[in-house]
């Protein structure tokens, strides 16, 4: 004669499994902790191109709105348009013996104009993003033109080094 | 005989344990995570000023010419440092104060770390000798308004007039870095955890 299962063996019980957060909230903690660390209330006034790779620096003054340039390895200086910077003087221009730089001169010449035009203050304000490998001779030809123009506060972007 | 009195077998029951209803606090976790993300800075941009020569004169001269500066006479000898570093090939720096040329007290090499590199460890304990010796101590305090935050920036006066001052030059093929190096290595030097300025006004000239 078979046995019968016995009560227990047939039914069970179900016990309701729980799922243990407490290391999925220690690891949150600390993500929380770091972003919040890492925030930033200003926002980003200044976005490092991509086509640039910006020097580093024990800096701590912070990033303000004003005309900003490119200086690139390859194409000169460039306009600071964040999807695709239009070249203002190209590398050959650069390379000239010329300490002015034509078209640039004339660029940042309509920018004043312009904002004299739309009644906004002229401060000779201008920002620029320098690659860290451009040549001393083409940073000093872009510093003269800017010179040359009145635009007499000149701000380089550069990557804070934390110390 | 006394029966000996056991405590109630009830009591020793095991407490049930609580667990803490934690999805609540993940629901917030998981929406500030993101948010926080987005508004993360990861890369810490910031503006290193700089000050065209000519307004650097302006500023050290109390609003006066800077033709008389490099006038060279021996009385602008005793009220202008004109510290200059060049930075040469073969990684050699030049230190040249008073707009001496000839080898001597005031002007001098710093040659090549053996790794061949700018000694810019050297560079920062020579400035620092020169602040010390030739600059010395700050004779009185100026101020400058600030025209961005309308605050007036108040700043030390030496005996030589552009005791905060320092001209840069280079050759052409010199990268943007090194001269970002070397001007932090002009701007302050760390002594015993304090930051002592040595000369924050830096003008970038061309190659002679």
């Amino acid at each position: 004669m078979a046995f019968a299962p016995s009560k227990s063996k047939k039914n069970p019980k179900k016990e309701e499994g729980s799922l243990s957060l407490n290391s999925m909230m220690d690891m949150m903690t600390i993500i929380l902790l770091f972003l919040l660390k890492s925030m930033s209330t200003s926002g980003a006034l200044i976005q490092p191109s991509e086509y640039l790779d910006l020097p580093s620096a024990e800096r701590d003054m912070k990033p303000k709105k004003a005309l900003s340039l490119l200086v690139t390895v390859n194409h000169g200086v460039q306009e600071d348009m964040e999807s695709d910077p239009r070249i203002i003087s190209e590398s050959d221009e650069m390379n000239s013996a010329a300490m002015i730089l034509p078209s640039l001169e004339a660029y940042l010449i309509e920018q004043r104009e312009f904002m004299e035009k739309t009644g906004v203050p002229f401060k000779g304000e201008i920002t620029i993003q320098c690659d860290k490998a451009v040549k001393y001779e083409w940073l000093l030809k872009v510093i003269n033109t800017c010179g040359q123009t009145e635009y007499s506060t000149i701000d380089f972007v550069i990557i804070q080094k934390t110390s | 005989m006394f029966r000996k009195l056991m405590p109630s077998l009830r009591r020793t029951k095991p407490e049930g344990t609580t667990e803490l209803n934690l999805t609540p606090i993940m629901n917030l976790m998981v929406v500030l995570i993101p948010l926080l993300l987005s508004v993360a800075e990861f890369t810490k941009l910031a503006l290193l000023e700089y000050m065209p020569p000519a307004e650097a004169a302006e500023d050290a001269n109390g609003g006066g010419d800077n033709d008389d500066k490099d006038s060279g006479n021996d009385e602008e000898k005793e009220t202008y440092l004109r510290l200059l570093i060049n930075l040469t090939a073969g990684n050699i720096i030049q230190v040249s104060m008073y707009g001496k040329l000839e080898e001597g007290e005031h002007f001098y090499e710093i040659p090549a770390i053996p790794e061949g590199y700018y000694n810019l460890s050297a560079l920062g304990d020579s400035l620092y000798s020169i602040k010390v010796h030739e600059v010395g101590e700050p004779t009185g305090k100026d101020s400058i308004m600030n025209e961005e935050t309308i605050l007036w920036e108040v700043f030390n006066t030496y005996k030589v007039k552009d005791g905060r001052e320092v001209s840069i030059t280079a050759l052409g093929t010199i990268p943007f870095q090194t001269i970002i190096n070397v001007m932090d290595v002009c701007r302050y030097k760390e002594i015993e955890y304090e930051k002592k300025e040595l000369f924050p006004l830096t003008l970038l000239k061309q190659f002679q």
